[in-house]
């Protein structure tokens, strides 16, 4: 293995690297002291994604072209990191914190930033992967930390249900997806995607590969009607995870989509995009209609994350560059908005441990910042110019009509209205509606400010500067 | 930038000024809204004067050839060029008439609202957020940007009649922005559509114009954008939002409401039918029915309502039906009534629910009937109403009999027995609107006090005589000397009916 090939893999075996080197710290902090390793983590993904950004992001092949760094990878990978890192300066105070009120210290804390870590490097390997058995290994890697780390509050009844849920959900649809894979191994004999791409007719044996891996996949990123353990997960899992399983894992789970179905299948796009765009729109109709009964925040976002994989792969049923530019790009807004919304959460529960609609009342009289990034961020979901989000439906949207499925934007959009129903209930909550108990001022902790900053310029920025969409679209001409 | 980038950009500002002051400070709030918007005000008055002296003043005779749209004060720029999304603002004389409307209109709310003191920072900060998409829209050349600032012109409207508003705010909010946001819906499938049908790889609507979109694509696309701009326009069925969220809206909301984001929807049928015209002819007639329900429905419903705000909304209901009217008359003297009612409707119905807003802050109530005699205590808003009242029923002098009257020749010189009729029924809604225009100005202001409180009541005070001194003063001014305005829209409408008459060639 030559030095070119190394210096492709380089940056995830240094993202595997870090998290060793979280969790050997790990051994020799006294617990006082445990809270180092989630600056050592934060501290080390940074320093690992500028080194990405300016080094080692470069197009290359490796493995004999099992895995390939191509623009769309590194523009993944990116955001994997932004994922990430948003995800850990927003845990920082729950991990650290949970010491202050449980017992002396919490022991556990590097392990859980250790194990983010290791997600973010499965994440890393599986969207530059091109070929069924890595891709699967990549995947695993990326979701069998996630269930330690759902159940991590694992004194909590909730936490313990959520992490035993995702553990059954997650290898049924992994057993889901390896059948899948080899009913298409059976019929071209290869794993590599780009074989599949070449070999594959569309016949009935095709047509129940299609539908495991839609199954299987669906899991993953809460298609209906393979959602059902999301609600329950994300509201047991800590704050913050949910967050992440809401976007970073999603993102995942979308990398893999787009590869089998854009790399592998897309040219018999034109066999499966239909059933694709049904599942788009019962998605989303399903998630909006279910997040408007919601009381608790966590839930609410929960149906509103899957109502927005809804619209997500509403933009699948057109196999084009635009079609590719606008999920990824969508992606990269969907990460800012749905964190800083997020992030409100956690800010607002870590000080009062409350996480119902009704008790944001009065919210934007003692805490008009935190109110309006949480407006903001509600917004943009629903998809309200000039916030990024508007921007993302739109070329969404485009990309459905570009293949003349027009029918499913209409629902589309008539879905975003839809809701607005309940983002305004919210709105609602923190604006309108009269408390006769102010909530006390917060006092919003350094990480947690910054987090919220991120996520508010990239809110505002993303919807109106040019020049991402731009770069992702150029970047997504090389799949096509 | 230009002067058009500065009219909606300094709404904008101040609002963000007004964001980032304590909320203490009440007066600077006040002060830093009604200069952004005198300034504006000021520029909208020059803007008219410019766009006026560029086409050869009032008494010109000169028209727009073609069909294209020949654009003044163009600002434009490439902006996401994936899909060759361009920021392109400029104006023809219909935007400029509707971009003045928009300044009198603000300028006027932000006086009425001066005695706002519950979260005032917040209130005018919405208020100009509001009007800076208002502004938007109407030099938005870019199907894209349109929509844009469409949807920010909508969504601030749910946080004002929610906080501040009155009766059931909350529902009427919700209801409103929800059937707002689904006419959004039809407009993006209908903007998505006329993209890809287009074939231009442009969201420029002047050059979508000049492509022959093929008939069966119109067929469904018209309906689509004529819908969901209609539902703005209160088109029936789809006006239900409309007396519920006027009602339920602070004065100035109302006033903003009525007078001015109505009217985006009249003006974003006006861009469809310039942008589909065979789609325009296919359907006219279908949405003809409608709008003459719209006209007459209004008007009776309005006979039996008792409160003042639903009187004005259904009212409203009534007369916005005349803009869709006019429009869908498919010529140019209807298109010009079409225009003309927007600006004469904006600013008697911003005179009207102004005027009800001070004498609701007095009276405490709305409800007709419980009112008698008020004219004894207050003078100067009886006799501002009643000019209201009379520019309403289209009396000759004020901007409505213009306005109408223009409509109606527009209508009747269509050689259809059908179209004809429609027109008289629509033209007999005119008496309805006596009723209950007079009926309400009899028992609110004349007879026998009824309510003792109400002697004790004192009439405008300063800030409330401006807005209403300005309001009135327009509305006599274009009834007296409406060449100014009629010469704007004119020289405009020129390619409109060259489109239009394309197919019969």
């Amino acid at each position: 293995m030559d030095s070119g090939q190394l210096l492709v893999i380089a940056n995830d075996l240094l993202i595997v690297a870090l998290a060793f080197a979280v969790l050997g710290l790990d051994l020799f902090l006294p617990c006082n002291r445990k809270y180092i390793s989630g600056y050592v983590a934060l501290g080390g993904t940074l320093v690992l994604f500028l080194l990405f950004l300016f080094v080692l992001g470069k197009p290359g092949v490796a493995f004999g072209g099992i895995y390939s760094q191509d623009k769309i990878a590194i523009w993944f990978k990116a955001l994997f990191y932004i994922s990430t890192i948003i995800t850990l300066l927003v845990s920082l105070d729950m991990v650290h914190n949970r010491a202050t009120f449980k017992r002396t210290c919490n022991i556990f804390q590097a392990e859980y930033h250790g194990l983010l870590l290791f997600v973010l490097a499965g994440m890393n390997m599986l969207v530059c992967a091109n070929e069924a058995i890595f891709l699967y290994v990549a995947l695993e890697l990326c979701t069998i930390p996630l269930y330690i780390l759902v159940s991590y509050h694992r004194g909590d009844a909730k936490s313990a249900e959520a992490g035993l849920k995702y553990v059954i959900i997650g290898a049924l649809s992994s057993g889901f997806l390896l059948y899948g894979f080899s009913l298409i191994f059976g019929m071209t004999g290869s794993t590599m995607l780009h074989d599949w791409a070449r070999l594959l007719t569309w016949q009935p044996m095709t047509i129940a590969a299609v539908v495991c891996l839609l199954a299987g996949l669906g899991f993953k990123i809460t298609l209906v009607p393979f959602h059902v353990w999301a609600a329950d997960v994300y509201e047991g899992a800590p704050t913050p995870i949910t967050a992440f399983l809401s976007v970073g894992s999603k993102a995942a789970g979308l990398a893999v989509f787009l590869k089998i179905f854009y790399l592998a299948l897309g040219p018999l796009a034109s066999e499966w995009n239909f059933i694709v765009a049904i599942m788009a729109a019962v998605t989303m109709t399903f998630g909006n209609t279910v997040a408007i009964m919601q009381t608790n925040v966590k839930r609410m976002l929960a149906y509103s994350s899957i109502a927005q994989a809804g619209y997500i792969i509403a933009a699948f049923v057109a196999v084009s560059q635009l079609g590719l530019a606008s999920i990824v790009f969508y992606i990269l807004i969907y990460i800012v908005t749905n964190m800083a919304a997020f992030a409100v959460v956690i800010v607002y529960y870590n000080h009062t441990g409350k996480e119902e609609i009704k008790d944001y009342a009065g919210l934007s009289i003692s805490n008009p910042m935190l109110a309006l990034i949480m407006m903001l961020a509600l917004f943009s979901l629903g998809g309200i110019p000039p916030l990024a989000g508007f921007l993302g439906k739109f070329y969404l949207f485009s990309a459905a009509a570009e293949y003349g499925f027009y029918w499913l934007v209409f629902i589309g959009a008539v879905n975003s209205t839809i809701s607005l129903y309940y983002y305004l209930m919210m709105v609602r909550a923190m604006y309108i509606n009269p408390t006769d108990k102010m909530p006390e001022k917060i006092k919003v902790s350094p990480a947690l400010t910054t987090a919220l900053l991120i996520c508010t310029v990239g809110m505002l920025m993303f919807g109106l500067a040019p020049q991402f969409f731009e770069n992702i679209f150029g970047a997504a001409a090389i799949w096509f | 930038m230009g002067i058009l980038t500065w009219i909606y950009l300094i709404p904008f500002l101040a609002a963000m000024i007004i964001v980032f002051t304590p909320p203490e400070k009440l007066r600077f709030i006040k002060w830093v809204a009604l200069s952004a918007t005198s300034v504006v005000l000021t520029l909208a008055i020059g803007l008219v004067v410019l766009y006026l002296q560029r086409i050869g003043g009032i008494h010109g005779s000169e028209l727009m050839s073609g069909t294209r749209t020949e654009l003044m004060f163009v600002e434009r720029v490439a902006w996401f060029k994936a899909l060759g999304i361009e920021y392109f603002i400029g104006v023809d004389g219909i935007s400029v008439a509707m971009i003045c409307l928009t300044a009198i209109v603000i300028f006027c709310g932000v006086l009425v609202s001066w005695g706002v003191t519950n979260r005032a920072k917040e209130f005018f900060a919405f208020l100009l957020v509001l009007v800076t998409g208002v502004f938007g829209v109407f030099m938005s050349f870019d199907l894209f940007l349109l929509f844009l600032f469409y949807e920010v012109a909508v969504l601030p409207m749910y946080l004002l009649i929610g906080i501040w508003g009155t009766g059931p705010k909350e529902y009427s909010a919700m209801k409103l922005t929800l059937m707002l946001m689904a006419g959004s819906a039809f407009i993006l499938v209908g903007i998505l559509a006329m993209f890809y049908y287009g074939g231009l790889h442009s969201f420029n609507m002047i050059d979508l114009a000049q492509v022959q979109i093929p008939k069966e694509a119109q067929a469904w696309v018209f309906p689509m954008l004529f819908v969901g701009f209609g539902i703005l326009g209160a088109l029936f069925p789809f006006h239900t939002w409309s007396p519920d969220g006027h009602a339920s809206a602070p004065t100035a909301v109302s006033m903003l409401h009525a007078g001015v984001l109505m009217k985006l929807g009249g003006y974003g049928c006006l861009r469809t039918v310039y942008m589909l015209p065979e789609g325009a002819h296919a359907w006219a007639y279908f949405f003809m029915v409608l709008t003459t329900i719209n006209i007459t429905y209004g008007a009776f419903v309005a006979i039996q309502k008792k409160d003042l705000k639903y009187i004005t909304a259904y009212s409203s209901v009534s007369h916005c039906g005349f803009v869709l009217f006019g429009l869908l008359a498919l010529t140019a003297t209807g298109l010009q009534g079409s225009v003309l009612q927007s600006f004469s409707h904006g600013i008697m119905t911003a005179l009207f629910f102004g005027l009800i807003g001070m004498i609701y802050g007095r009276t405490h109530t709305r409800m007709i009937d419980e009112m008698g005699g008020i004219i004894k205590v207050m003078p100067f808003l009886g006799v501002a109403y009643y000019i209201a009242g009379f520019a309403s029923l289209g009396l000759p002098g004020f901007s409505g009999f213009i306005a109408e009257v223009t409509v109606f020749v527009g209508a009747f010189s269509i050689d259809d027995l059908s179209v004809r009729i429609l027109t008289v029924i629509a033209t007999m809604s005119i008496v309805v609107t006596a009723v209950y225009i007079l009926r309400a100005l009899g028992r609110m202001f004349f007879g026998p006090i009824q309510n003792p409180e109400h002697a004790k009541l004192t009439d405008a005070v300063y800030w409330e005589k401006i807005p209403v001194g300005v309001l009135v003063f327009v509305l006599a001014f274009i009834g007296m000397f409406p060449g100014w305005l009629v010469r704007l829209i004119e020289y405009s409408l020129g390619p409109i009916m060259n489109n239009l008459s394309r197919q019969i060639m």
